[in-house]
């Protein structure tokens, strides 16, 4: 019974561990894929932001770029992706 | 003459709240008419417009009469009347939130003092202390800016002392830090100067590097010529690491003291530094409309006053701002 108890716990453990070892943060999720997402064309950044009460991944573009949004994928990772215009930036 | 002013300005004091209350006008007064380059002998009543429309345009009750009362009246174009702002005069000492710049730039904004090896200096961004990457260290650096008056020897505050050099594409390249190609390059110079050649090689980096910040310090000449407040914000308090929903305020030379909301943290930009020059910046922090250009080196701080960023760049809906810390590790600052 002990065994059966141990082992139950162990397996318990290591499958919670992995689980949240699997799940990638909003952080990485953004890493992984700004480099495809900024070759988009009219794509000028790319953020972590909140739209709705939600932590999303924010794309900016500097103007409007109907094609692009088309494009863009609605979520990464399970973290959802919004488009945001923010124009065009330029060093002040 | 004296009976003709006396005249005018009675009418005047009688219509001058009527003609102010028009579309576009900004400004009346007494005053000769000028017409085609001629001084008329007559006195008028001189409505200063911020921009002249035509007729049609105009609604009826608009519409500036020829005469009013038997005076003449002249319209004339000044644009928008506003108040010599502090952020763009002379300070001595200066305090951050006012108008600075690198002898052959416009203006920007000096952010705040910092200290450098225990020393006093001026924390700015490279486009404005360092007129992105071309300027050589000891440059001289004006306050106000040469776009606010300010003019070298008189108005010269600093010196250049270090920036972080920017890495751009779409321009030629920066001198590479390869080893290799550096040596490769030498080896060949060696060749060209033994053949008699003129010319030589320089290794340059055609791949731009990502960016952390756009930031440059000079050493005022005189530790007195800088304070340590920043002008509608007062002292510093501290520094602290700008948060997702945070709000934030600046002070800075062209739209003076503002505030905003942090938007976006973790952003990875690319900002556009003229001549087709593009920078890309990474863990930068966005914010709304809180700026506008000559803004550019703004600190920006939470509302307890600790330091969060530093502005350099953005739209007419969107400001961009460097993480401090970022800017105090790449520096070697400290407050």
């Amino acid at each position: 019974m002990k065994i059966v108890f141990l082992l139950l716990l162990f397996f318990t453990v290591t499958f919670t561990l992995a689980e949240t070892d699997m799940h990638m943060t909003i952080q990485q999720a953004k890493e992984k894929h700004q480099r495809e997402l900024m070759a988009l064309s009219g794509v000028v950044s790319i953020g972590i932001g909140l739209s709705e009460g939600e932590t999303v991944i924010k794309v900016g573009l500097d103007g409007k770029h109907p094609d692009t949004e088309k494009t863009l994928p609605k979520a990464l990772e399970g973290y959802r992706v919004v488009s945001q215009e923010v124009g065009i930036l330029k060093a002040k | 003459m004296a009976e003709d002013i006396s005249t005018a300005q009675v009418v005047l004091h009688r219509v001058c709240h009527d003609l102010l209350k028009k579309q576009n006008v900004v400004a009346t007064g007494i005053g000769y008419k000028i017409s085609a380059g001629e001084k008329s002998p007559n006195l008028s009543i001189i409505c200063s417009v911020e921009k002249k429309c035509p007729k049609a345009q105009l609604g009826h009750k608009d519409f500036i009469p020829q005469q009013v009362d038997g005076i003449t009246t002249d319209v004339v174009e000044t644009g928008r009347i506003r108040a010599l702002s502090a952020h763009r005069q002379r300070h001595r000492p200066a305090p951050g939130g006012v108008s600075i710049g690198h002898r052959d730039i416009t203006a920007g904004t000096f952010g705040c003092m910092v200290k450098k090896n225990g020393q006093r200096v001026i924390l700015s961004n490279n486009h404005v202390l360092a007129n992105s990457n071309t300027a050589r260290i000891g440059d001289a650096i004006l306050q106000p800016g040469q776009h606010d008056g300010g003019k070298f020897p008189d108005d010269h505050i600093a010196d250049l002392l270090e920036f972080i050099p920017i890495s751009l594409s779409g321009g030629i390249g920066l001198p590479s830090d390869c080893p290799i190609g550096n040596r490769f390059a030498l080896v060949l110079n060696r060749f060209a100067a033994i053949a008699g050649s003129r010319t030589r090689l320089q290794a340059i980096r055609v791949q731009a590097e990502d960016n952390l910040v756009d930031a440059a310090i000079a050493k005022p000449l005189d530790d007195s010529d800088i304070s340590a407040d920043i002008l509608d914000i007062g002292a510093i308090a501290g520094m602290t690491q700008g948060l997702l929903g945070m709000a934030i305020q600046k002070s800075g030379r062209t739209t003076e003291y503002t505030t905003g909301t942090i938007d976006q943290v973790d952003v990875t930009v690319n900002v556009q530094y003229g001549g087709g020059q593009v920078g890309r910046f990474t863990d930068q922090i966005l914010a709304g409309p809180m700026s506008q250009g000559g803004d550019s080196g703004s600190a920006v701080l939470d509302n307890d006053n600790n330091l969060v960023g530093l502005l350099f760049a953005g739209s007419d809906t969107t400001t961009i701002i460097n993480r401090m810390d970022n800017v105090f590790s790449a520096l070697g600052l400290s407050l």
